[in-house]
C-alpha cells in the first residue's frame, strides 16, 4: 500500500470539504477567511501532487501553486483590511449582520 | 516487503492526520486567536506533504508565507478587533443554529462524495502513461538538484505574463490595503 496519487487527491478533497464546512458553519468573518485559506491549500496540494506524479520533469504544477500562494496572500490582506473597516464602522463582525444591501 | 511499504507510507498518514485534525480544531475552537494558531498545524502538515512530493521550494514557501505570514496577520487582526467586548458576543454561538449545522454537514459531505467518486473513477495509471510520467520518473533523481532553476525558468519564460500580473496585483493590494485601513478616508 504505497502512497499514490489517489491518496493525495482524496486527502485534498477531504481538506477542501472541511474548509467548505467551516465556511458554511461559521458566523465570525475571521473564521470564514481562515476556512478559505484551507480550501486554497487543498487546491495547492492537488497542483503539487499532479506535478509530482504526472509531470515529474517539468514542474509546472509547482509554479502554479506559487501563483496561488501569491493570490491567497493578496486576498487575505484585502479581506482583513475590509474586515477592520467594517468592524470600525459597525463594531461587529458577525456574518449574519452584513445584510444591509439585502432587499 | 509489505512491511517496508507500510513504513514508507507512514509519514503521509501522520502528516495528513495532523493537518485534518488541526483544520477541524480551527473550526471548532471557540477562541479565535487559538483557532488562528491551530491553523499553523494545518499549514505545517501540508508543508511536510510538499517535502514528501519532492517540492522543497513550495514547502519552504508554504512555511514562510502561510504558517508565518498569513497566520500572523490574521491573528493580529483578530486581536485588533477583539479589544471591545461586542466582538465576543458571537463567540459562543458558533453552533447556534441546528439547521445551519445540518445544512453545512450535508453540503460538505456531498461535495466530498462527488469529489472522491470522480477521483476513483479515473484511471490514473493510463493517464500517467499518456503523459510519459512512467519514463520520466527514472530521470527525476538526475534533475532533482536542478528543479529550482526549472521553476525560475518557467516563471520567466512560459509564465512571464501571470508572473508580471501577480506583481501588479501585489502592488495594487499594497496601495488598497493602506487606503482601506487609513483612519479617515476622505
Amino acid at each position: 500500500m504505497t502512497v499514490t496519487l489517489i491518496h493525495y487527491l482524496t486527502f485534498s478533497a477531504l481538506l477542501f470539504s472541511i474548509g467548505l464546512f467551516g465556511l458554511l458553519i461559521s458566523r465570525n468573518a475571521f473564521r470564514v477567511l481562515m476556512s478559505i485559506e484551507i480550501m486554497l491549500n487543498a487546491v495547492n496540494i492537488n497542483f503539487v501532487a499532479f506535478a509530482h506524479f504526472l509531470d515529474p520533469l517539468a514542474v509546472k504544477g509547482q509554479a502554479f501553486s506559487l501563483f496561488v500562494m501569491a493570490i491567497a496572500a493578496a486576498e487575505v490582506a484585502i479581506g482583513l483590511s475590509l474586515l477592520l473597516l467594517i468592524y470600525r464602522n459597525r463594531m461587529n463582525i458577525d456574518m449574519d449582520s452584513f445584510a444591509t444591501i439585502k432587499w | 516487503m509489505q512491511f517496508l511499504a507500510t513504513i514508507s507510507s507512514l509519514p503521509f498518514y501522520i502528516l495528513a492526520t495532523i493537518s485534518i485534525v488541526c483544520a477541524l480544531g480551527m473550526i471548532i475552537n471557540p477562541n479565535l486567536v487559538r483557532a488562528g494558531f491551530t491553523l499553523i498545524g494545518t499549514f505545517i502538515g501540508i508543508a511536510g506533504l510538499y517535502f514528501l512530493l519532492n517540492a522543497n521550494f513550495v514547502a519552504v514557501s508554504q512555511v514562510l508565507i502561510y504558517a508565518v505570514g498569513i497566520v500572523l496577520v490574521i491573528v493580529f487582526a483578530v486581536m485588533l478587533c477583539s479589544l471591545k467586548e461586542e466582538a465576543h458576543n458571537i463567540k459562543e454561538s458558533v453552533f447556534s443554529s441546528k439547521a445551519r449545522v445540518t445544512f453545512a454537514v450535508l453540503i460538505s459531505s456531498l461535495v466530498f462524495a462527488v469529489l472522491s467518486f470522480v477521483i476513483r473513477s479515473q484511471d490514473w495509471q493510463a493517464i500517467a502513461k499518456l503523459t510519459g510520467a512512467e519514463r520520466q520518473s527514472s530521470l527525476v533523481q538526475l534533475v532533482d538538484d536542478k528543479y529550482l532553476s526549472q521553476i525560475g525558468f518557467l516563471m520567466l519564460n512560459k509564465y512571464i505574463l501571470p508572473f508580471e500580473l501577480v506583481s501588479v496585483l501585489l502592488l495594487i493590494v499594497l496601495i488598497g490595503t493602506i487606503l482601506l485601513s487609513k483612519k479617515d478616508i476622505k
